[in-house]
């Protein structure tokens, strides 16, 4: 069986574990996100699965071409009971990805439903770095 | 041109090696080293009184998961639509269109019709109740 390292825990979907390449700042783990990248004639769309995040729990940077999603959940663990069976492994998402000069950033748009996040990155010339703020979904 | 640029930021391409060993490993693995296990993963909490089953299910139309519950066994099922954009080219697909059915033997016989399901976020809650004349009675101890 290949192994790349010692075990690594997934979340229901399959996703991995980010690195351990940081050092924590929570105890929790973090999550490479599942991605969709689709492409139309007027935009690149990201679709990633964030389980437990809403829109409250999501920031998206874009900075030097370097967009930044990163997604915070609140753990709903049920109260004063106990855990028979673990499958799965609540944790935060991240992940990044380079894009191309050609995104009008100012158009950025994002929404969060049902757990998956999806951002619409128009193309255009400008490339200027802003923080993106996300839309209740 | 946009398609070509699209590239991934340095290591991230290592890592996403490792998903798909990891996920090789975890296809070929499955029903090995659990003693239970399926898709999707559940969690499962309980106390005497109740039980409470957690999954994660991103991007469902909550009318389309169907859940069951015969006995000490409850069946979760559903499935996610094909996202498909028309006009739209995949650059990257990891979020597949899937089907499931997972069922989960709980640590006691539950209370059909006191169950609970909350879809929210991407997450599925289901709480289900211990019918009250199988709770476990305390009995108390009269001194002689």
């Amino acid at each position: 069986m290949f192994q790349m390292k010692k075990h690594t825990p997934e979340t229901s979907r399959g996703g991995t574990q980010v690195a351990e390449r940081e050092t924590p700042t929570m105890p929790r783990r973090t999550w490479t996100p599942r991605c969709d990248i689709l492409e139309t004639d007027a935009a690149i769309m990201v679709v990633a699965d964030m389980p437990g995040v809403d829109h409250d729990g999501v920031e998206i940077t874009l900075d030097k071409g370097v967009l930044n999603l990163r997604g915070t959940v609140v753990d709903d663990r049920p109260q004063d009971m106990n855990l028979l069976l673990g499958e799965y492994e609540v944790g935060d998402y991240a992940r990044s990805f380079t894009l191309p000069d050609a995104i009008d950033t100012a158009a950025v748009s994002a929404q969060v439903a049902n757990g998956v996040l999806t951002l619409t990155l128009p193309k255009a010339k400008s490339a200027q770095p802003r923080r993106i703020e996300v839309k209740a979904g | 041109m946009i398609l070509n640029d699209l590239a991934f930021a340095g290591w991230d391409q290592f890592r996403d090696l490792e998903r798909v060993l990891d996920e090789f490993n975890r296809a070929v693995g499955r029903g090995r080293g659990f003693a239970t296990g399926g898709d999707p993963a559940v969690n499962v909490w309980a106390n005497d009184d109740a039980v409470v089953v957690t999954t994660e299910l991103p991007g469902l139309d909550p009318a389309s998961i169907a859940i069951s519950v015969v006995g000490d066994t409850v069946t979760i099922s559903g499935q996610r639509p094909d996202e498909s954009r028309e006009g739209a080219t995949w650059l990257r697909r990891e979020r597949a269109p899937y089907e499931f059915s997972r069922s989960v033997s709980l640590p006691f016989a539950v209370d059909p019709d006191r169950a609970e399901a909350r879809y929210a976020k991407g997450r599925l809650y289901l709480a289900l109740r211990r019918p009250e004349e199988q709770k476990p009675k305390k009995i108390a101890v009269k001194a002689a």
